[in-house]
């Protein structure tokens, strides 16, 4: 009876401190990851694009340091042979 | 041997449970212990947890932000590497000087003239920034969008480190006096914070690119809705940074009102409007303000809102000079937001928003011909950072 007493009193405080201990460790890793995740925004490519100013035609291409909004590009519309302009820097991303 | 006859007597007051107690002492001393446990030692333990739970929130999320701000300074580096000739470690220390620098606020003791003083402070910062950044690296001063933009990069770094220091400064007290109330409160602004500082940290690489970020949303309805409007005639020299033009659009006389880009700027949008007013003598019949909103959680990005009143965020000094100046000639001010998060108001601007801006050029043009005539004349003003669109 004495033994089974202490197996009784020993088991049951193990398998608490067990249980306690992961929950905690769970609860713990749960909070990091909610405070460091990064947020999940993912770029995929950073685009631009292009329009010529005489009839329309538009083009997209990539994003190139030194473009911006307004910019005479140095390529040719293939229709009139006028200068395209940048109207659009934009970015796309697999979720928002 | 001692240990063990402890144990036992435990073992005997644990089995001495209300079922079969004989012995009304152990039975007394078995709910004491246990009342002891459940009011004096769990809570204790759970208070204990706690605390240690919301410190290594607060102290991960502190290293996360000095992990930030290292990396970032670090980008910033990279970035000017083979673009200056000065030397490097003299301008990352100045770098982390110019982040320490303190802006003492105006006292609202006496209100009188508060928002000349808020517009002085803000130019005299702007100004300084921009000289500092010159003055460290002289090989740049003469690409002004370039020193534009690294301004608003220290400003971002200042921003992150103020965020920091703060919270640091929090955290420590609530340490140094066990405060767990503190700690909660900290811990519970962190996803707020979170939020902004990814916009923060997100947008320093986009801002020394030189790309259109969210907030550029204003500037650029106003450069497409030019593009539909005829006999542009630019208006120039009339104001520092910022960019007047006017121009026709369905027999409507248009001025257009934006900052001067593709350098990363707000412009001084009151002056060019008290400009119009008192300098060209318009006599507007409406007023329309463009500007990236945050929206809600619930709220889609890129949708767009329409209103009444100067959109306009900051401070509030240009918003209440444009005010001023409306009412002084009355006229009504119409607003149209293109709602965005945070993170994407400061970082690269999304397609959605793009596609937005497009639509908000559609309703600009239907606003302008529901409400008011031809012959009309209309202020559109693209409120923002112009960074990456120029006009
Ligand atoms: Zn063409």
């Amino acid at each position: 009876m004495l033994i089974s007493v202490d197996l009784y009193t020993t088991l049951i405080p193990v398998i608490v401190t067990v249980l306690t201990v992961a929950v905690l460790f769970y609860a713990v890793s749960r909070d990091l990851r909610n405070v460091l995740a990064v947020s999940g925004v993912r770029r995929i490519s950073e685009y631009v694009t292009l329009r010529c100013p005489t009839c329309g035609y538009v083009k997209v291409r990539e994003f190139k340091v030194g473009d911006y909004v307004g910019k005479v590009d140095d390529e040719k519309c293939p229709n009139d042979g006028s200068s395209l302009v940048i109207i659009g820097i934009g970015k796309e991303q697999a979720n928002a | 041997m001692v240990n063990g006859s402890v144990i036992l007597g435990m073992a005997q007051v644990f089995q001495a449970t209300p079922l079969g107690s004989q012995n009304a002492q152990q039975y007394l001393l078995y709910n004491i212990i246990l009342l002891i446990l459940w009011f004096g030692v769990f809570p204790w333990f759970y208070e204990m947890f706690q605390l240690w739970r919301y410190q290594s929130q607060v102290s991960s999320f502190l290293n996360r932000l000095r992990f930030f701000m290292n990396n970032n300074i670090s980008q910033v580096m990279d970035f000017i590497a083979n673009k200056v000739s000065e030397d490097k470690h003299l301008i990352e220390g100045r770098i982390r000087d110019l982040m320490e620098m303190v802006i003492i606020e105006p006292t609202s003791i006496e209100p009188e003239g508060l928002v000349r003083k808020y517009k002085m402070l803000v130019s005299s910062y702007n100004d300084r920034l921009e000289r500092d950044v010159i003055r460290l690296m002289p090989s740049l001063g003469n690409n002004r969008p370039m020193v534009q933009n690294f301004t608003n990069v220290i400003d971002v770094l200042r921003e992150l480190n103020f965020i920091y220091k703060v919270i640091d400064h929090y955290y420590r007290l609530a340490m140094k006096y066990k405060s767990y109330y503190l700690l909660i409160q900290l811990a519970a602004i962190l996803p707020l914070l979170k939020e902004e500082i990814d916009a923060l940290n997100g947008s320093v690489p986009v801002f020394l690119k030189g790309q259109p970020i969210g907030d550029s949303a204003g500037p650029l309805t106003v450069f497409r809705f030019k593009n539909l409007c005829s006999d542009l005639n630019v208006i120039s020299n009339s104001v520092k940074d910022t960019y007047l033009a006017s121009c026709m659009f369905k027999d409507r006389k248009i001025y257009l009102v934006k900052a001067e880009g593709p350098g990363g700027t707000v412009g001084h949008l009151d002056d060019a409007i008290k400009y119009i007013y008192e300098g060209i003598n318009a006599r507007p019949r409406l007023m329309i303000t463009i500007d990236a909103a945050l929206k809600l959680e619930g709220e889609e990005s890129g949708s767009i809102a329409e209103g009444l009143g100067v959109a306009m965020g900051g401070i509030g000094v240009e918003k209440f000079n444009i005010e001023s100046v409306a009412t002084k000639y009355g006229t009504p001010i119409y607003a149209i937001l293109v709602k965005m998060s945070m993170p994407e108001a400061l970082n690269a601007m999304s397609k959605t928003i793009d596609e937005a801006v497009n639509k908000v050029v559609e309703r600009l043009g239907k606003v302008v011909e529901t409400y008011t005539e031809p012959g009309d004349e209309v202020v559109i003003v693209g409120v923002g950072n112009t960074i990456g669109v120029a006009q």
